[in-house]
């Protein structure tokens, strides 16, 4: 088996470093805030003894926002496949993706940061691939989107501005994750780079282009500030924009399925 | 209206989280048959929900939280009130969300708050509480023309029974055909069945409801359930779909506890009537029918069935259907009580029924529910293609009798 291993903070200087968690941690703190505005302003509701999900605390509710994320209704979008196969393939690719990435992130946060020490060898590999893999189908999800929402829809589409904001936030992130990865490979050329098919691609078209190192080393920096500045600010405004339906959309694609069974005991018990 | 103003108060978590999970997909905008015959996407659903959010994070958001409340943006909460009061609270909208969004309920929450506001309801629509407080019916008729024109005197009703039948105001006073239908219908199962006397047979509270003018609901539910209790009804039956949503759905919120009766639309009791070999038609009928189904029976209650099984056992008939039909079916315009203040809209919608039941060749569109019935007949004049409707109830009717 190839020994790899992720190097998270390579030639990345160390204030930047610094800065870094210290972006982070406000991020972080601005998430929960807003969310908590956000959640404790559903808490504000009251109860209808109608609905299959009344009387939850607020810690509750946040509880089942994140928990019905891994419903199976929500993880095969159940109501969308049902209108349109292609939409829902084109959401799962973003619903997941958007999950194996944060998980993946999470992992390297416990790799690093916890010096936890598990992502080299084979895992390691499968890991890149999971997430190459997982970063290639998230792009072309929201390029889906993208198009769906402002090329293709001929004005039966309602966007405000935030839809567009967090639409191409998202895909920055995504496509410069990529960058900094294709800089990486074209630099240092290592045995796995295999098991990054995606990264792989971007490295080709990027060597081909810039086969300075010292140029590459430049532009590794300059997308790695990027990347993260914008992966954190999406992080912030996350709670307030539309985007949030991440943590409300859940809720109500269960209560959907469990209000159709209500409904026939209305009249048919 | 202060800025402490509330859009919060007087709403579920259910309605709140609703707020939140619209991803403005538009999924919904194909499925509204008020974007149909308007293309007003400031109307849509998405927009709608968008507009009300805004209002929300005046008292909500993080500057309203740190800094105090916003002024209301008072433009913004008038084009609100307009777009959620010419919606007809069909439900499509919500049958069709990607996310579950159970819009036939949030709507009219969201109507009440504008009445709550004072910018709502809509022109004829703010005369209902006086109108039923002074008749007992939103029509301002006199409450002895209830039965009178329409009853069948063959026709026997018990003083006491274990089935109550409902005629509803919309039947009795706009479409007659239907309630007669209704009884004769009653009449030739056999069952002994007990109805009101027409005074105290007042409106169901639905047109309250939906125009978001809630406060005699209460008084409304308590007169009608304690009645029927009293005649010792167990089953309560009638055939508008509005009556039996909010006498199914509401009722026992505002009875404060469980009805003593179950509620049942006609088309169920007729149809377990056929299969239990109570009732079965002599005549048959050698026509294509097409059958609508109303937005607050099938994505209301959920029937839509029954009406199909009673149909298909007419012998002869062919029963067609339209392009959306059941959970899907599109609104011909009369819901939501918008019918009579955006008239236009409520036409154009009806003649969209109309169109396609022409065009799939139907010899008659068949209706179950009394305001799709008046509307659609009205839609039907001076339109220049044509179709003869018919009540579910009145086509049996019509077969019972020999008509
Ligand atoms: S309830 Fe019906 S009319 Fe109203 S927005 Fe939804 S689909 Fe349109
Ligand atoms: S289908 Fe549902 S989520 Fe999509 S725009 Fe309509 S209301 Fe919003």
């Amino acid at each position: 088996m190839i020994d790899q291993s992720r190097e998270v903070f390579n030639d990345i200087p160390s204030l930047v470093r610094t800065i870094f968690y210290i972006a982070a941690a406000i991020s972080i703190i601005v998430f929960f805030t807003g969310s908590w505005l956000r959640i404790s302003t559903w808490f504000k509701g009251g109860d209808d003894p109608n609905d299959p999900v009344p009387k939850k605390s607020t810690l509750g509710l946040a509880r089942i926002s994140l928990l019905y994320i891994f419903s199976r209704d929500c993880l095969f979008a159940k109501r969308v496949v049902e209108r349109s196969k292609l939409r829902a393939v084109m959401l799962l690719f973003v619903y997941w993706g958007f999950i194996v990435l944060f998980i993946g992130t999470i992992i390297v946060a416990i790799d690093y940061d916890m010096g936890a020490d598990i992502l080299k060898g084979g895992v390691y590999l499968y890991y890149s691939l999971v997430l190459d893999i997982s970063g290639g189908f998230f792009i072309i999800g929201l390029l889906f989107f993208i198009l769906r929402r402002y090329i293709f829809s001929r004005g039966a589409v309602v966007s405000a501005w935030d839809d567009a904001a967090v639409l191409i936030l998202m895909l920055i992130i995504a496509v410069s994750g990529f960058c900094i990865e294709g800089i990486r490979l074209a630099r240092f050329n290592p045995p796995s780079m295999d098991w990054s098919p995606v990264g792989a691609a971007f490295s080709v078209v990027i060597k081909a282009w810039i086969p300075d190192d010292g140029i590459l080393l430049s532009l590794y920096r300059i997308f790695w500030v990027f990347h993260a500045a914008t992966a954190l600010f999406f992080i912030a405004f996350l709670p307030f924009s539309k985007q949030f339906h991440m943590f409300a959309a859940q809720i109500t694609t269960l209560e959907a399925g469990m209000r159709k069974s209500k409904l026939m005991e209305l009249v048919h018990d | 209206m202060t800025e402490k103003t509330s859009f919060v108060e007087g709403l579920t978590k259910r309605h709140l989280i609703e707020l939140d999970a619209c991803t403005r997909c538009s999924e919904c905008l194909k499925w509204c048959p008020v974007q149909e015959v308007t293309g007003n996407r400031g109307i849509s659903p998405p927009e709608k929900i968008r507009m009300y959010r805004d209002l929300i994070n005046n008292t909500e958001g993080l500057k309203a939280r740190l800094f105090g409340p916003r002024k209301v943006n008072r433009e913004l909460l008038e084009e609100f009130a307009k777009a959620v009061f010419e919606c007809t609270t069909c439900g499509a909208c919500g049958e069709s969300c990607e996310v579950g969004i159970f819009s036939q309920r949030l709507w009219p929450f969201l109507r009440k708050k504008m009445v709550d506001m004072g910018l709502g309801p809509l022109g004829p629509q703010a005369n209902l509480p006086k109108v039923i407080e002074r008749t007992g019916n939103p029509y301002d008729k006199p409450a002895e023309e209830r039965y009178r024109p329409w009853f069948p005197q063959e026709v026997k009703v018990a003083g006491r029974a274990e089935i109550g039948y409902y005629a509803g105001c919309t039947g009795a006073y706009e479409s007659q055909a239907m309630v007669r239908g209704d009884v004769l219908a009653l009449g030739a199962i056999g069952e002994p069945f007990t109805m009101l006397p027409p005074e105290e047979e007042v409106c169901c509270g639905f047109p309250l409801f939906i125009t978001g003018q809630h406060d005699r609901l209460e008084d409304l539910t308590r007169r009608l359930v304690d009645a029927y209790r009293i005649k010792g009804v167990k089953l309560l039956i009638s055939s508008c779909p509005c009556c039996v949503n909010i006498m199914a759905r509401d009722w026992p919120l505002f009875y404060g506890q469980e009805l003593p009766f179950k509620i049942r639309h006609i088309t169920q009791f007729v149809a377990d009537a056929i299969k239990d070999g109570k009732f079965h038609f002599k005549e048959g009928l050698k026509e294509k029918l097409i059958y609508h189904d109303p937005c607050y029976l099938s994505r209301g209650v959920g029937v839509t069935e029954e009406p199909r099984s009673v149909l298909k056992s007419i012998p002869g008939v062919e029963l067609i259907e339209f392009d959306r039909s059941g959970l899907d079916s599109r609104c011909c315009g009369a819901g939501g009580a918008a019918r009579k203040v955006f008239h236009d809209n409520a036409i154009a919608m009806g003649r969209l029924t109309i169109d396609e039941a022409v065009g799939k060749g139907a010899d008659r569109l068949v209706l179950s529910c009394p305001a799709c019935y008046s509307k659609v007949n009205e839609a039907m004049e001076g339109y220049d293609k044509q179709i003869r409707i018919v009540d579910i109830m009145e086509l049996i009717a019509e077969l019972i009798s020999g008509d």
